[in-house]
């Protein structure tokens, strides 16, 4: 029994750690903003990459949030969904959700990770996003999953 | 013998007057021939002036049975509906379900007005179930009767069938070279316009078999405008993510 509630604050200093800390931005990205389990970083070719994680009081579960997210992308606001793939997050079940869409006059493709971490009063909501025009999406994909890594 | 056999045959046909063997005389000139109590000339088809055909011997009198007028009427009917519906898209694809139910066929389509055909013995049913489309602005219904017309144009198919046999027997007697190239250029020519009247006959049975139904669909209400997409979500946290807040914040 000790040992199970030993077990359990490691995992929750393991957590609140993680969420404390500053992400890791891809290689070739620079670190513009940071701290408490967010970073902002820009490529030299204008990619950019946002981590963020957002308080959840409603305590919503991994699979309702992963529904509201891809819906709120392609049935309200009109992206187009390319691929989407179950991810593990930081240990936390998360998915990978890749869109085009047309933005500020160019054709740019959007790639956001989210994952719901439980916690007692709220659930942390994490969420990932990368955006790059089209033809150079592909050029920092596999960096910013590493970075994730998912 | 033989050569001045054909050479005369074929000086008797150049003596015969052209509007006593057109093939347009058809019907109305052996009805007239008949009343008239003599035996009309036995139309041979569009025989050039130069080649007329028409044995030396007495031709026998036309026969009285395809004068004969038919049971049944040779119609072709065309219908045309403007109808108000609430949806021009259902309407069509309601009134496109009732026709190949029916075993008809779309001929055209332009926006909301559709042509089809339909076997002229689904005509009035079909006819029947439009007013269920909308409501009825306006109808006409035209039905022509080609009775004559198809039985006019079997005689002189008949006829141009008779001439070109009696062409291909004429050709087989001919020893003369030039004779013959004038009877076969007879014969391709008559031959062709052979195909052309079964052709004409065929499209006026296909008239006959199908009546066309021609609905145009008008909407009863303004089209639907553009659904507004909704960007804010119920979701505070979503309405903080997506690619138009990364491209603002950075």
């Amino acid at each position: 029994m000790m040992r199970f509630l030993q077990a359990l604050l490691l995992l929750a200093l393991a957590g609140a750690a993680a969420a404390c800390t500053t992400p890791p931005a891809p290689a070739d990205f620079l670190v513009v903003d940071g701290g408490r389990g967010e970073v902002k970083a820009i490529a030299p070719d204008d990619s950019l990459f946002w981590v963020r994680q957002f308080r959840d009081g409603m305590r919503g579960d991994f699979a309702f949030w992963a529904e509201a997210l891809e819906k709120e992308f392609v049935e309200s606001r009109g992206y187009t969904l390319l691929e989407k793939r179950q991810v593990k997050w930081n240990g936390a079940p998360g998915v990978e959700l890749l869109f085009e869409v047309s933005a500020a006059g160019k054709a740019r493709r959007y790639l956001a990770t989210m994952a719901v971490a439980p916690g007692s009063f709220a659930h942390t909501i994490r969420m990932a996003e990368y955006v790059a025009d089209k033809e150079r999406f592909d050029q920092h994909l596999a960096a910013v999953r590493a970075a994730l890594g998912t | 013998m033989r050569q001045r056999h054909t050479l005369a045959t074929l000086a008797l046909l150049c003596l015969v007057p052209a509007p006593a063997l057109g093939c347009r005389a058809g019907m109305a000139d052996r009805v007239a021939a008949a009343e008239a109590g003599f035996a009309a000339p036995d139309v041979t088809g569009n025989l050039s002036p130069s080649l007329r055909l028409i044995e030396p011997q007495a031709a026998p009198a036309p026969s009285p049975e395809p004068l004969a007028a038919p049971a049944e009427r040779l119609m072709i009917y065309s219908a045309r509906y403007e109808v108000l519906v609430a949806n021009v898209t259902d309407g069509v694809r309601r009134f496109l379900e009732w026709v190949r139910e029916d075993g008809g066929y779309l001929e055209s389509r332009n926006d909301g007005e559709v042509t089809c055909r339909v076997p002229a013995e689904r005509f009035d049913a079909l006819l029947g179930r439009i007013p269920d489309l909308g409501t009825v602005l306006s109808e006409s219904l035209e039905a022509q009767d080609v009775t004559r017309q198809s039985l006019d144009l079997t005689i002189r198919i008949e006829n141009a069938e008779r001439a070109r046999q009696r062409l291909l027997d004429l050709l087989a007697r001919a020893d003369d070279i030039e004779a013959t190239l004038k009877i076969e250029q007879e014969l391709r020519r008559l031959t062709e316009e052979l195909e052309r009247m079964k052709a004409e006959l065929k499209l006026l049975q296909s008239r006959i078999a199908f009546s066309t139904v021609t609905v145009a669909f008008r909407a009863n209400a303004p089209a639907a405008a553009p659904v507004r997409r909704r960007t804010a979500s119920r979701f505070p946290w979503l309405r903080e993510v997506g690619i138009e807040r990364v491209l603002d914040e950075f």
